[in-house]
């Protein structure tokens, strides 16, 4: 239907709005498609994917994320593959893979599918996504070797290679992936779930293509790209300019003993634009803990998304004014053979953490102190006693976040690199054979502040099989997410384990010599040995004797608090009334308080130690 | 002055190259200059800029090249 | 026979559909009493004029169960779980509703975490017992409730014990517990409620249950006392959010099942008139003032799902008749961002200020300001003219947008209708991707106040032929409720792999399901006879999201299990031959067989194009045009339109763009079509 309008020289933003929204939802069903098919939990619940939509120019023009791990990682193994493969060798009917975490991916389980977008035989772009396979050979089961000290170990490596030639699967080419995977099946469903949902995206596209014609496309494509970048330079000229810097330490990388690794950033606000700088980051790891220049750069985005106007279109035009660099040959931009799988789940929230707090001496309102800042990744398989057969899983837990200038930090949320949803105990049970002694809010684990951080969960497992192998990959054990604008700091986290027949709960360094308490890879334990995993809370934002008095009632009555730490950290008295219940002396809390505000309120972020 | 470099595209050569401003891998043709006398490669011109107006004023010319492997002569 | 009525209570005004057995149709509004819901519903019976001794069935379609949950206005609950489980309601999935949203705040669940109590019970994931429930547990729970109770804190007890859809009996003796020393505390019991896996999902689900009880218990007996009044000679039925009815006595045991009753009258009504028009695949869409339903009917049933929300991160997981909302209705906000792109909604002026053209205060412009200033609302007979339209107001309005985009008033409302209904379609295809189906395949019937104003445009954005609107399209809810069956479903969690169960395993499963659920339909009152579909929910091996196949007796396992492979390859191009296949879910469906009524409209003796009046006015492209004007009563049955033009109705209007053309079929449905010759790609 031609409706006259198409014709228009400039084109309106109306029909920028409608093409915006209908690019964004052919992204969505992508990703719809992807996670009824696929194989893969931390697939499809974990919704570990992103869908994007580009044009032969090699920009983003629309994109759904659902995991904000691979929004910048996407941007770049998109590029690359495109400037690599070269225009001319794509096809109609083609499509492209590749996982090289040093061609822009985030780490080697990220694989990205790319397909050439054809209109009456002309190219107009591509449509791409980029999702976690759990399996891909390599040292350890689950590609997950916590204790890798080069990218050989991790598994199976693809450049970018044609895997669909012309419709038809490039037979070799899956030949030779499969056999390199532990679990083909799971791997050969997955990867169909990627292919077959980039033919939905394209359906939508071509009938954008007929009703613009590609000319009329890549124009409004580049109109939405402009606008989203005067978006995001408006956005930016609210911060305040300046510099600011923060640092942080990963406690160690699992194989090499009594070291840890900063991280360094230095953000500085000039006018529209900004950079952050992560010179002073402490050379890569020997262990997996390093991220690849997707990760940091997934990060970056992640953090300035989160403070910014969430509704600006998501296209390469928002990251046109940001400005990153990561020196090469550092935890935060791994050179060959550097291993990386940690990096993206571990390591990517820390980073977040980072900018929150340099950010948040600019736009304190808009940021949240330290998050737990940890996937508590915690991976087992074996054989299963019931059914005979090999099953691995990779077992993630949410973690407290931080406290904000408006509201308290939310208990036990993943965190913020993705967005997974945990897996019910009545199905883990099931599938697994472990029993879940406990599982509840991590008591107390909150930092105090005007606006308390978030709890962490714990977690207890006592395995029924015979044995079952275990890896872990955590941080935030020593030290705990630091508070802001004078918030108390989170609890650390724990992983214990207590063995069969003994009352202590140890260490894994304790019980098996590890060199870490919490990265390590391959350990089997026995039947009725039990394992706690207790994520980390979040820290508080502002003085604690600020939180006003009937909030601490409350936290008290529902047992997030006691009435002794109302007191003492809160400055807040409690009586009980007649009736029995538990109510505010108003009287004796202003006294107080009143003392308490003599004080000099002091800032008490944790991390440069 | 600057120009443009092909990177190899040999079979056997997988080394990446980075960029010496900002770090990002560079995958078919580079930006080379010379800066008293050493080469100094780049995503493109406007890194180029970058490394002059953001990173010499503040670290200098003794930092920030890259452990890539050189081009191809 | 007596008459079958309708009644629903909607957000502005409760609606009444009476059919007689001629097929003849009486319909009454009145406004809703939103603090005496029972109020309304009693004085719209009067209005009606209709003797109670006269009326044969009455359902009745009430938001109380579903207000009460938006507004939190419910029990104060007790909850009980598995010791070492008592924050279940508190950490929930651990997921966010969208990224990049620092701020954002999980739900609250409904119950304070001080009144959650672990039970020192363990059953395992074969149903197995791992720890017994011991009578001093029991104790401790009562001393619990007791300390509680003494406070007076506490309304309404829910309990779910981990795996108790496998194996009930500790919920059972709980139960027994309760009822023996607390006998005045209502209580939800997880089991009965939900039988289905995922601890968290069925714990929300018995605590909205709980929440709702004595309110839903006072309702009922609210309802009782006005009908006593009418001398109804049948009791009223409520109807369920899976489409069908529930009597009173009933409902009041699991309330939860009336949480959605107010949206599923919209799809129950677009079925029938789907049906009638000749359509088994259908989209109904349903857009008010402040919402637009959409729901999809295959092959002439209606779908169900069991993934609903009360709002994001609290769901309910009941057998519910698959709605989706979207924010987008007549009183949908326009506003510019910070961009300065257009948006439309998803905030909304509501019934209150409602639209600026309403005269009630509102002064931001809205869908509504946009369709009256493009000539397709009649200022004078909105809503039967009960509420006049004020033109100049939507212009000032409508100006304010047209200056911040630099257009004309005229250009700014095109644009404002074209977003809306952009919205609606995207909104459309993502159910239809989630569904597996295309929409070009499906027709779309169109009702609501504003649905019949959108249909048209909608449909050609989607690609769909065929729009049906119905006679009385706004109030197709109460129809809906009206001719609404007998329907009871029951699901019961039941993992397994294909290999490890038996024929007659899956048999017997399906007996005992079966026969729980045909007791619940004889004591709604069924006397007839009734369909059984029996189904069974299935994935391959690894995967998470489970596909509902139906299970036929004569075709047994095998032929379920090949229809979920085709299923799969039609819907994702490809099927695993030798994969295994997880069964999960057992759903058993037993719906009352009866006849729906044939509505008779009154035979018209108007000429074919006697048209009420001419309107200047703008198409869907802008142009400005001249639009015939036709009132639907005085339309005969074999009229045939063609676009543009304008069908009023006391209910709502029909708009007919150039390029459509409109007949009316037997059954007093509008079929609204695309003129052959404008059909282009």
């Amino acid at each position: 239907m031609n409706t006259g309008k198409n014709l228009k020289p400039i084109v309106d933003s109306v029909t920028l709005t409608i093409v915006n929204n209908a690019m964004v939802s052919a992204c969505r069903e992508m990703g719809v498609a992807m996670m009824k098919t696929s194989y893969s939990s931390i697939f499809n619940e974990g919704l570990d994917f992103s869908c994007v939509i580009f044009d032969r120019d090699g920009e983003m023009v629309a994109c759904a994320e659902f995991c904000p791990a691979q929004i910048g990682a996407i941007l770049f193994t998109m590029q690359w593959t495109i400037a690599e493969m070269g225009l001319e060798n794509f096809g109609p009917g083609d499509v492209i893979m590749h996982n090289d975490p040093y061609r822009g991916g985030c780490h080697m389980p990220e694989h990205t599918v790319i397909k050439g977008i054809y209109h009456r035989g002309e190219l107009y772009g591509f449509v791409g996504n980029i999702a976690h396979l759990t399996e891909i050979g390599g040292k350890a089961v689950g590609g997950f070797a916590a204790d890798a000290k080069e990218v050989y170990q991790e598994g199976l490596r693809l450049p970018p290679v044609k895997i669909v030639r012309n419709g038809e699967l490039v037979e070799d080419i899956w030949k030779f992936l499969l056999l390199n995977h532990r679990t083909p099946r799971t791997s050969w469903g997955d990867l169909h779930a990627m292919i077959g949902s980039l033919a939905v995206a394209e359906k939508r596209l071509h009938r954008l293509l007929r009703r613009f014609g590609i000319d009329g496309l890549l124009d409004i494509g580049k109109r939405l790209i402009a606008y989203s970048e005067k978006r995001m330079r408006a956005e930016i000229s609210d911060i305040p300019d300046g510099e600011y810097s923060f640092h942080d330490w990963i406690e160690n990388d699992g194989v090499t003993p009594e070291k840890r690794y900063r991280i360094n950033s230095t953000v500085t606000v000039r006018e529209d634009e900004v950079v952050f700088d992560y010179t002073g980051t402490s050379e890569q790891a020997r262990g997996p803990c390093n991220c690849t220049y997707g990760v940091t750069a997934s990060a970056t985005y992640n953090a300035m998304l989160s403070i910014t106007d969430a509704t600006i279109p998501k296209n390469s035009g928002c990251y046109r004014p940001i400005q990153i660099v990561a020196p090469p040959g550092t935890l935060l931009n791994v050179e060959h053979p550097g291993p990386s799988v940690g990096g993206n789940s571990e390591v990517h929230e820390r980073i977040v953490d980072v900018l929150f707090a340099c950010l948040g001496q600019a736009v304190p309102e808009r940021v949240a102190a330290a998050s737990g800042g940890s996937s508590c990744n915690f991976l087992f398989g074996g054989i299963h006693p019931d059914t005979g057969h090999y099953y691995a899983n990779y077992h993630i837990d949410g973690c407290g976040w931080g406290g904000k200038a408006h509201s308290d930090g939310n208990h036990a949320q993943c965190p913020i690199n993705g967005n997974c949803r945990n897996t019910p105990i009545e199905i883990f049970e099931t599938r697994y054979p472990w029993l879940t002694l406990e599982y509840r809010l991590a008591e107390k684990s909150g930092g105090h502040g005007r606006h308390r951080g978030g709890f962490g969960s714990v977690r207890v497992l006592r395995n029924r099989a015979p044995e079952v192998t275990v890896s872990s990959f955590m941080d935030r054990h020593v030290t705990g997410a630091w508070g802001m604008d004078g918030g108390g700091e989170g609890a650390p986290g724990r992983l214990l384990i207590k063995k069969s027949g003994e009352e202590a709960w140890i260490s894994f360094s304790d019980a098996y010599g590890t060199v870490s308490p919490n990265k390590f890879a391959d350990i089997q334990i026995d039947r009725g040995d039990e394992v706690l995993i207790a994520s980390r809370g979040g820290g508080g934002f502002g003085p604690s004797c600020e939180r006003p008095p009937e909030e601490v009632l409350h936290d008290v009555v529902e047992g997030l608090t006691s009435v002794q730490e109302a007191r003492k950290v809160y400055r807040v008295a409690l009586t009980r009334r007649d009736n029995g219940s538990l109510g505010v002396d108003a009287a004796a809390t202003a006294r107080l308080r009143r003392t308490r505000a003599k004080a000099v309120r002091k800032g008490s972020e944790a991390g440069n130690g | 002055m600057g120009e443009w470099k092909p990177i190899s595209t040999a079979l056997y050569e997988t080394r990446i190259h980075r960029c010496d401003y900002c770090g990002k891998m560079v995958p078919r043709r580079i930006w080379v200059i010379a800066y008293q006398g050493k080469p100094l490669q780049f995503c493109d011109p406007k890194c180029e800029l970058g490394w002059f107006e953001y990173w010499l004023p503040r670290y200098g010319s003794e930092h920030g090249f890259s452990t890539a492997a050189p081009l191809d002569p | 026979m007596g008459r079958i009525v309708g009644i629903d209570t909607g957000g502005t005004f409760t609606d009444l559909v009476a059919l007689a057995e001629d097929g003849t149709v009486h319909l009454a509004k009145e406004p809703s009493s939103p603090d005496r819901p029972a109020d309304a519903f009693a004085r719209v019976l009067e209005k009606s004029g209709i003797p109670g001794t006269d009326i044969e069935r009455l359902v009745h379609g009430t938001t109380v169960a579903a207000n009460a949950i938006i507004q939190r206005k419910g029990a104060r609950l007790l909850f009980v779980s598995t010791s070492g489980f008592e924050d279940i309601p508190f950490i929930q999935r651990i997921n966010r509703e969208r990224a990049y949203d620092l701020h954002w705040v999980k739900p609250e669940p409904l119950v304070l975490r001080s009144n959650c109590m672990g039970l020192k019970e363990r059953c395992g994931s074969r149903g197995e017992i791992i720890l017994p429930l011991e009578d001093s547990a029991l104790e401790d729970l009562g001393k619990f409730i007791g300390s509680r109770l003494e406070r007076d804190e506490i309304d309404a007890i829910s309990v779910c014990l981990l795996f108790s859809f496998l194996n009930p009996t500790h919920e059972i003796a709980v139960g027994a517990y309760l009822e023996k020393n607390f006998p005045r505390l209502l209580v939800s019991l997880s089991h009965q409620v939900a039988p289905v896996w995922r601890e968290y999902e069925r714990s929300s689900t018995v605590l909205a249950d709980a929440f709702v009880k004595p309110l839903l218990d006072r309702y009922c007996i609210d309802l009782v006392t006005a009908l006593e009044k009418v001398q109804l000679r049948c009791p009223c039925a409520l109807l369920k959010s899976n489409g069908g009815t529930s009597l009173p006595d009933n409902a009041r045991k699991r309330p939860v099942d009336l949480i959605f009753s107010g949206m599923a009258g919209g799809v129950v009504g677009g079925r029938y008139f789907a049906r009638r028009a000749g359509f088994q695949n259908a989209i109904t869409f349903d857009m008010g003032g402040t919402s637009c339903d959409v729901g999809i009917i295959i092959d002439g049933d209606q779908q169900f799902s069991t993934e609903f929300e009360i709002e994001w991160g609290l769901p309910v997981a009941i057998p519910t008749i698959e709605v989706r909302t979207l924010g987008a209705g007549g009183g949908s906000i326009a506003w510019i961002d910070k961009g300065g792109l257009l948006n439309v909604g998803p905030q909304s002026a509501g019934g209150d200020p409602g639209p600026a053209c309403y005269g009630a205060g509102g002064t931001a412009p809205t869908v509504t300001d946009a369709n009256l200033l493009l000539g397709r609302l009649n200022p004078l007979y909105f809503l039967g003219g009960e509420v006049p339209l004020d033109f100049d107001l939507a212009a000032v309005a409508m100006d304010g947008l047209a200056v911040d985009m630099g257009v004309s008033r005229i250009e700014a409302a095109i644009a404002v209708i074209d977003i809306a209904n952009e919205n609606m379609t995207n909104a459309i295809r993502i159910l239809s991707i989630e569904l597996g189906i295309e929409p070009c395949d499906f027709a779309l019937v169109a009702f609501g106040g504003a649905g019949p104003l959108h249909a048209a445009a909608v449909a050609r954005k989607l690609g769909i032929v065929n729009v049906v609107v119905p006679p009385h399209p706004g109030l197709c809810s109460a129809f809906g409720a009206a001719i609404s069956e007998l329907r009871v479903e029951k699901v019961q969690t039941f993992s397994t792999r294909h290999q490890n169960v038996s024929e007659e395993e899956i048999r017997n499963r399906f007996d005992a399901i079966s026969k729980e659920a045909e007791e619940e339909l004889r004591s709604e009152g069924l006397s007839g006879s009734f369909r059984c579909t029996l189904s069974i929910s299935m994935r391959y091996y690894q995967q998470n999201y489970e596909e509902d196949i139906e299970y036929r007796k004569r075709d047994g396992l095998e032929g379920a299990l090949s229809g979920f492979h085709e299923r799969h390859r039609r819907q994702y191009g490809y099927h695993f031959e030798d994969e295994t296949i997880e069964l999960v879910h057992f759903k058993v469906s037993l719906v009352e067989e009866k006849c729906s009524p044939d509505l008779r409209l009154n035979e018209k003796v108007a000429e074919p194009d006697s048209s009420l009046s001419r309107r200047s006015g703008y198409d869907v492209d802008g142009e400005s045009s001249d639009f015939f004007v036709y009132r639907r009563e005085a339309l005969a049955l074999a009229s045939h339109l063609s676009g543009p033009a304008i069908v009023e109705e006391v209910d709502s209007t029909t708009f007919l763009p150039s390029g459509f053309e409109l007949r009316i079929d037997g059954g007093g449905n509008f079929l609204l079509n695309e003129a052959p010759q404008s059909v282009t790609k």
